[in-house]
């Protein structure tokens, strides 16, 4: 069975990722609140991979519903709501919440402990995006949670993603 | 969400609200589109379906690519491949969503924490495993030993609600029969003389 993931809110890390996944052995739910984003990336992931197999979803509890992983992308502030709407349908489900890494704001690393306890019966993995400073080198993504198998799930995507995974400490304990 | 699945398993064993609110976080919510697939072959059968609503078909397909269905899951059954679920082999089953559906899936791991949490519902699988062992020796009985009238007869007796919501091919396949011959049979079923 192809696995299918929803993306929830489509701002830098969601559609970085989003579009690192399109035209691998994935199905794509693409969900922001602002649905023009979606369908927008869904066209241009259509015109760079002809084999993506990506839709633009109007609810994000659907998307949550019948996917097999979910992506939390929306900003920290927003963290909290999306993941309270999501809960229900999100039961075992492996949870990424995503963020991108910045060296000006740390507050991301702060809220993580903080989206395990909004969604107690998920398996939560955080995983920050790092692109790499030198176009050379290839990007990378921190990532840190406390479920070994969902941990080497995520480190699997990341790397499908042609994102090199690092495992560090959860960094809210 | 969870209606089916509370008033199927309180027909066998009565739990406490604790129990079932525990319980409810062992599985997994999916819906599932009309035509999508659950399990393909090849994979390993890593969760049971129970079906909250909704209508799905277990097949094989043989060499010559036509399927064999081995059983149809409506809303208050459960579906899977037991048999690559328990020895974690891969499966030679594929099943798929002939409406769009909602299911509740439990994934092995998750129903050992399950019965060992609440011991009483080791006497729901047990039950629920007899029930479908029954229905496995029903099925190849009556496959080695009936008519195609008889098995087309039993079937409709017993599954009504499916006689309405599958097509023909498919109850065919089911029976191990035509088409053509499934069509006869109807005909005169309806014209007896």
């Amino acid at each position: 069975m192809k696995p299918t993931i929803a993306i929830i809110g489509l701002g830098n890390a969601g559609s970085l990722l989003a579009t690192r996944l399109a035209g691998h052995s994935y199905r794509l739910l693409l969900f922001d609140q602002d649905r023009s984003k979606a369908q927008a990336l869904r066209e241009t992931l259509l015109q760079t991979v002809h084999s993506v197999d990506a839709e633009a979803m109007d609810c994000k509890v659907t998307a949550c519903w019948e996917a097999d992983l979910l992506v939390l992308a929306v900003s920290e502030a927003r963290k909290k709501v999306v993941a309270e709407q999501i809960r229900q349908v999100a039961t075992c489900k492996i949870v990424i919440s995503l963020a991108t890494l910045s060296r000006a704001d740390q507050s991301g690393a702060h809220l993580s402990g903080a989206v395990q306890q909004w969604l107690p019966d998920s398996k939560l993995v955080n995983v920050w995006l790092a692109p790499a400073e030198d176009a050379h080198l290839p990007d990378s993504a921190f990532l840190s949670g406390t479920h070994e198998g969902a941990l080497a799930v995520v480190s699997e995507l990341l790397t499908v993603a042609a994102l090199t995974p690092i495992e560090v400490e959860d960094w809210s304990a | 969400m969870y209606d089916r699945l509370h008033q199927h398993i309180s027909r066998l064993v009565s739990l406490t609200d604790d129990e079932f609110a525990f319980l409810k976080t062992l599985f997994i919510p999916k819906k599932l589109r009309r035509k999508h697939d659950l399990l393909q072959a090849g994979d390993v059968c890593k969760s049971i379906a129970f079906v909250e609503k909704g209508l799905l078909k277990a097949y094989t397909v043989d060499a010559k690519g036509v399927e064999h269905i081995l059983q149809f899951a409506p809303e208050d059954w459960w579906i899977s491949d037991l048999y690559s679920y328990l020895t974690g082999e891969p499966s030679d089953t594929q099943i798929d969503a002939l409406e769009d559906s909602e299911l509740l899936l439990l994934e092995r791991g998750n129903m050992d924490i399950m019965v060992e949490n609440i011991p009483k519902m080791e006497r729901f699988f047990r039950i629920t495993l007899q029930n479908n062992y029954i229905a496995s020796q029903r099925r190849i009985k009556s496959a080695l030993s009936q008519s195609a009238e008889e098995k087309y007869a039993d079937f409709i007796h017993r599954y009504p609600d499916i006689v309405q919501r599958v097509p023909q091919h498919m109850i065919a396949s089911y029976l191990g029969i035509t088409p053509a011959f499934l069509s006869r049979i109807r005909g005169r079923k309806a014209h007896p003389d």
